[in-house]
């Protein structure tokens, strides 16, 4: 009769509970970099106070650079070329998913050590921007970093930016970038980590070397660099996984951004246009070389970089009533925000 | 849904690198490009309006301020290159002599140094290097506060703080190391004109560009750049192609049969030229130096600066000079030169002056710099032939 006494059986029990976690943690991630006790404080503080505490931050930050670096890796997808995050031991990427675009697509995967690695794309969810990919045939020493599974970001919460910005350049590490979360909204991270074209799908990391977000979109300023944050990706990691593709306006061919079509001179003082191209809104709404904008929908500007933010944050159809000075004149010009008529060459991003 | 802002594309609406530094345009102020701040107007994200608090900032005012003691050696000995009460670019102190070394590009006209106690005197350039874009300024003066370049030792560590010193007791800006020394190679000189298919004779002048600037017209012919003969087109290109942006050319022309020289001061772009996306975001968020590209060994940081932030030294978290800022490169990056590079650059224009001026009180000056400055350490990379073009020193 199998009549164990009631302690061996619970010793039993947790004795199968002690082995199976291991195997579930070796699937998922290594163990983090939790911070000591006074790192930590400095790190949870409003800014640090002197440079012993600088010097801690820095001794984190180090060994952080030294655990992720490797898994952070250059992704190329049909031409774009962006960056992306190894997030467990069968190859699995994260990524942007405008980086992707749609599923089942053949790429490469660069590791900083040079590897250049086979994979395709999984799933991308347009609206999030949280895009996969996944390694063909993952080496048995391939690195990867963990997904982190805590809490959300909170506001001056320090993290570490790499990625491949400009695309991979010869003998050039994945620079490294350091800064703090300044805000969140729109389901985006902002961060003053300085992201350009090549970092997107790249990773964001806290202090103990988890992956917190992913690099997606930046704005006119040094400080608005926008990253996903994991938990969009963790709402839809199945589908991810399974390949769906989801969200937002993806359309393969065309370029829905908004486009006036001008260049002009970034001098402070004025707003002045010194070229217009052709066949493009500026063109057909009748702005011409030297006109100077002194107003954009009844809002004053003073510098071409203004002008810019403005049909930054435009969509393609909008109107735009400009206020030009031409020859001494006042005039008032609609423009209509439209798509570039040719199609834009494809540069590194 | 995605905010509003987009990393990959943007308008065509394009904005103008950094001007090259011509005369007339030194006029005109340049907009102070804020990092500080999110403006409190600027509610495009479709969010409410937001204020981030400056304490949040990695470079902000507070986190600055804790480099307090780490900067302040290096600040006593850090100057402020001025013309016209205007800031070319920041200096480094390197001897009490009255040494300075500073970035070379930005230099023009009638140069004055700002000491941190706020005393001015007058500089006089007594040589460059145009390899690495560095200039050896000579002040009037004694026993001023001098940086020690011998201090640190092997480049700091990706990761790294660095915190660029300015005049003042906080620094001007701190960030981390990017990217271990590398080679940065050069861009191209661009004068910014159409040429004909075989002759080097001018077809258009660009808006805006080098070369209208210089006063370049239509049917000039250039027969040289800087005294090297120009037959062809393709030798033209060539030759100005070896230049870097923000170096100053002679051009000989020929104008209906007339001999005319020029000077222009080449650019890296100019409006005209077709922006590709990327360098389009690269200049998001401010200004870029002129001459950002061309170091035999430069070290990447991700510290926001301004160009007229350049030329001053760089210090780690021990206050240890690591090396002298160079460029605002990108959005992304600046580069500064690591510090044995310097000091090995700073040997060889010492020489070099040296032979020039055999015996006077300069090249005992000079000689008494050398010894100070000491050997370059070991593993400096070599500091190469530089271009060094000895100037007058007017005798105090």
């Amino acid at each position: 009769m199998n009549r164990l006494s009631p302690v061996r059986q619970l010793f039993s029990l947790a004795l199968s509970c002690g082995f199976a976690l291991p195997l579930v943690a070796q699937t998922t991630s290594p163990v983090s970099l939790e911070p000591a006790a006074d790192t930590a404080q400095v790190l949870a503080a409003k800014a640090p106070a002197n440079a012993a505490e600088l010097k801690l931050i820095q001794d984190q930050l180090l060994k952080v650079i030294d655990r992720v670096m490797p898994a952070t890796v250059a992704v190329e997808i049909r031409g774009a070329a962006g960056s992306g995050v190894i997030v467990n031991k069968e190859g699995l990427v994260l990524t942007a998913a405008h980086v992707v675009g749609r599923a089942g697509r053949k790429g490469w995967v660069e590791l900083p050590d040079g590897r250049r690695l086979r994979g395709h794309s999984l799933g991308a969810d347009h609206d999030a921007d949280a895009g996969m990919m996944q390694i063909d045939d993952p080496p048995e020493d391939l690195p990867f970093v963990p997904v982190s599974t805590g809490p959300a970001l909170a506001a001056g919460q320090w993290v570490v930016t790499i990625g491949q910005p400009g695309g991979i350049i010869a003998d050039r590490a994945p620079p490294v970038r350091f800064g703090r979360v300044l805000f969140r909204g729109d389901g985006l991270l902002c961060t003053d980590c300085e992201l350009v074209g090549g970092d997107s799908g790249g990773p964001l990391f806290d202090m103990k070397g988890e992956v917190v977000g992913i690099h997606s979109s930046i704005g006119p300023m040094v400080t608005h660099n926008f990253h996903v944050p994991v938990t969009s990706f963790q709402e839809g990691w199945e589908r991810l996984l399974a390949g769906d593709v989801w969200g937002g306006h993806y359309d393969d061919g065309a370029d829905p951004k908004p486009r006036l079509g001008v260049q002009g001179s970034a001098e402070a003082g004025n707003c002045v246009i010194t070229a217009i191209f052709p066949g493009m809104p500026a063109e057909r709404a009748g702005l011409k070389e030297g006109d100077v904008i002194t107003a954009v929908d009844g809002r004053p500007i003073n510098t071409f970089d203004e002008l810019q933010r403005i049909v930054f944050h435009k969509e393609s159809g909008d109107r735009l009533k400009l206020s030009v000075t031409r020859e001494g004149k006042s005039l008032e010009i609609v423009a209509v925000l439209g798509e570039r008529e040719e199609r834009e060459e494809q540069d590194d991003e | 849904m995605v905010g509003a802002a987009w990393l990959a594309l943007g308008p065509v609406v394009s904005a103008v690198a950094d001007e090259p530094p011509s005369r007339s345009r030194r006029q005109r102020e340049e907009s102070r490009q804020s990092s500080e701040e999110v403006d409190p107007a600027d509610d495009t994200f479709g969010m409410e309006r937001l204020f981030v608090p400056r304490w949040r900032l990695t470079d902000g005012p507070q986190v600055r301020a804790a480099f307090r003691d780490v900067v302040k050696d290096a600040s006593a000995a850090t100057v402020s290159i001025e013309c016209d009460g205007k800031r070319l670019a920041l200096g480094g102190i390197i001897s009490p002599d009255g040494w300075v070394v500073t970035k070379a590009t930005p230099l023009c006209g009638k140069l004055t140094a700002v000491l941190a106690d706020g005393h001015k005197l007058p500089a006089t350039t007594v040589a460059e290097s145009g390899e690495h874009d560095l200039a050896l300024l000579k002040l009037d003066a004694a026993k001023l506060p001098a940086l020690d370049l011998t201090a640190a030792g092997a480049s700091p560590p990706v990761g790294s703080w660095l915190a660029s010193v300015g005049r003042s007791k906080d620094p001007v800006a701190v960030g981390v190391v990017s990217v271990p020394p590398r080679v940065i190679p050069a861009q191209a000189g661009i004068l910014g004109v159409q040429l004909d298919e075989e002759k080097p004779l001018i077809v258009q002048v660009f808006p805006d560009s080098a070369a209208e600037e210089a006063g370049v017209e239509p049917e000039d012919l250039i027969m040289s750049v800087n005294g090297q003969k120009t037959s062809s087109r393709e030798k033209l290109r060539e030759v100005i192609g070896s230049f870097n942006p923000g170096d100053e050319v002679e051009l000989l022309v020929d104008r209906a049969g007339e001999q005319v020289t020029l000077h222009a001061t080449l650019s890296g772009d100019f409006p005209g030229l077709p922006m590709g996306r990327s360098e389009f975001q690269n200049n998001l968020g401010g200004k870029l130096s002129v001459r950002r590209f061309g170091f035999p060994l430069a070290f990447q940081h991700d510290t926001v600066l301004r160009p007229a932030d350049c030329g001053g030294p760089v210090v780690d978290v021990e206050g240890r000079v690591v090396g002298f800022n160079i460029a605002r490169a990108g959005r992304t990056e600046s580069y500064a030169l690591p510090v044995d590079a310097v000091q090995g650059v700073l040997t060889e224009l010492m020489k070099e002056h040296l032979l020039v001026k055999q015996n006077s009180p300069e090249a005992e000056a000079a000689e008494k710099l050398e010894q100070e400055l000491g050997e370059p350490a070991a593993n400096a990379a070599p500091a190469a032939k530089s271009a060094a073009r000895p100037k007058a020193v007017s005798t105090p």
